[in-house]
């Protein structure tokens, strides 16, 4: 892949807090203006709701399935979106738009790094599908269902609705799923190192979101090494906020199951071996020396 | 190694998952304020907190926390 230019590196990263200020704007309380405007809700539970749609329930006949479908209609339209979106620029949702992600990050920006918690040792790939796993067979086999209990779209926004005084939403958090939630938000992602442990752990739209941004890289456009301009110096893994960047024999590779565009490599990187774009063809691969 | 690793870390994931929902089931309709969920999911946090932390200050000791990736 050809190296982006200075121009294109400042044109998609700079910009990205206004970005998660616009999704904060579009999504959470007490604006919720996307939300508001098309359906009138204060909320992701309803129309809105993007993680319940796609569980199979035991017992479940598909015109009800599919009525789900239709009672979610935002939801899964957001949903195609965010799919269709990874599949050709990378998650750009999650990086530039998710209110929820973007909330715990933009909070994890005033908690100082030398206190934030690091879990880059704890491998978030098995985790998150192992999570992901029960939250689409639990309901399916009866069990039960994870899709509202540690909701981060449901919790998030009640926080942010308790910080301006919502009394139902002050005593949502003091009852223990509150609680939980409330533990949740703060120790993976305002306390976490980079403040994306919930997005890279726990969240099934990401999940999905990764696995399309994983199958789908050699169509579009992602964030890559450059293995021959790469010195190995390793910035750029320890300011990755989802810890998808590693070392192995070959030099630095990046997981695309768990990286989020957010430039934040590319930034640290002294080498300017790292760039957002397509993969290379093959004549171009050997005349510029390959690109992992 | 590193195979087995990685299923003991799905296996923490799903148990996490299974259990923490089966703890808050148990409390629908009949919560006793014992605060059992609270508690299991605590447990399970702590864990990773320590795991987390306790590695990376082990790797930082060997100079290799850069790499802890």
């Amino acid at each position: 892949m050809a190296r982006t230019t200075d121009s294109a590196r400042r044109g998609l990263f700079p910009r990205r807090s206004l970005f998660l200020l616009l999704g904060l704007a579009l999504f959470m309380p007490p604006l919720v203006l996307l939300i508001q405007v098309s359906t009138g809700d204060d909320s992701f539970c309803g129309a809105w709701c993007p993680r319940m749609f796609f569980l199979w329930r035991e017992g479940t006949t598909l015109s009800a399935f599919l009525f789900g479908w239709l009672r979610s209609w935002a939801g899964v339209l957001l949903v195609l979106s965010i799919i269709s979106v990874t599949f050709f620029f990378g998650r750009l949702w999650c990086s530039h738009l998710c209110p929820v992600g973007g909330a715990l990050e933009l909070g994890n920006r005033i908690f100082p790094r030398r206190l934030s918690i690091p879990y880059a040792s704890i491998p978030a790939v098995p985790v998150r599908y192992g999570y992901f796993a029960v939250y689409l067979i639990a309901p399916a086999i009866g069990l039960g269902s994870l899709a509202c209990n540690y909701c981060n779209f449901a919790a998030v926004p009640r926080v942010v609705a308790a910080g301006f005084g919502s009394p139902a939403d002050i005593v949502y958090f003091l009852r223990s799923a509150g609680i939980i939630n409330l533990a949740l938000i703060l120790l993976l992602g305002i306390f976490a190192r980079g403040g994306r442990a919930y997005c890279n752990f726990l969240c099934p739209v990401g999940a999905i979101d990764g696995l399309i941004n994983r199958v789908s890289t050699r169509f579009g456009k992602r964030v890559r090494i450059d293995q021959h301009a790469c010195s190995d110096c390793g910035k750029c893994a320890t300011v990755c906020p989802t810890s998808s960047i590693s070392q192995n024999k070959v030099g630095h590779r990046i997981d695309q199951l768990s990286c989020l565009p957010c430039g934040k490599c590319q930034e640290a990187c002294d080498d300017q071996a790292i760039s957002y774009g397509k993969p290379v063809c093959q004549t171009h691969k050997s005349a510029n020396g390959g690109v992992s | 190694m590193k195979r087995y690793r990685n299923f003991g870390y799905t296996l923490f994931g799903s148990s996490g998952a299974a259990g923490s929902m089966l703890a808050g089931q148990g409390c629908l309709g009949s919560c006793a304020s014992c605060f059992g969920c609270v508690a299991f999911s605590g447990l399970l946090v702590s864990w990773a907190l320590f795991k987390a932390i306790h590695r990376h200050e082990r790797r930082d000791k060997h100079g290799l926390a850069a790499a802890d990736h």
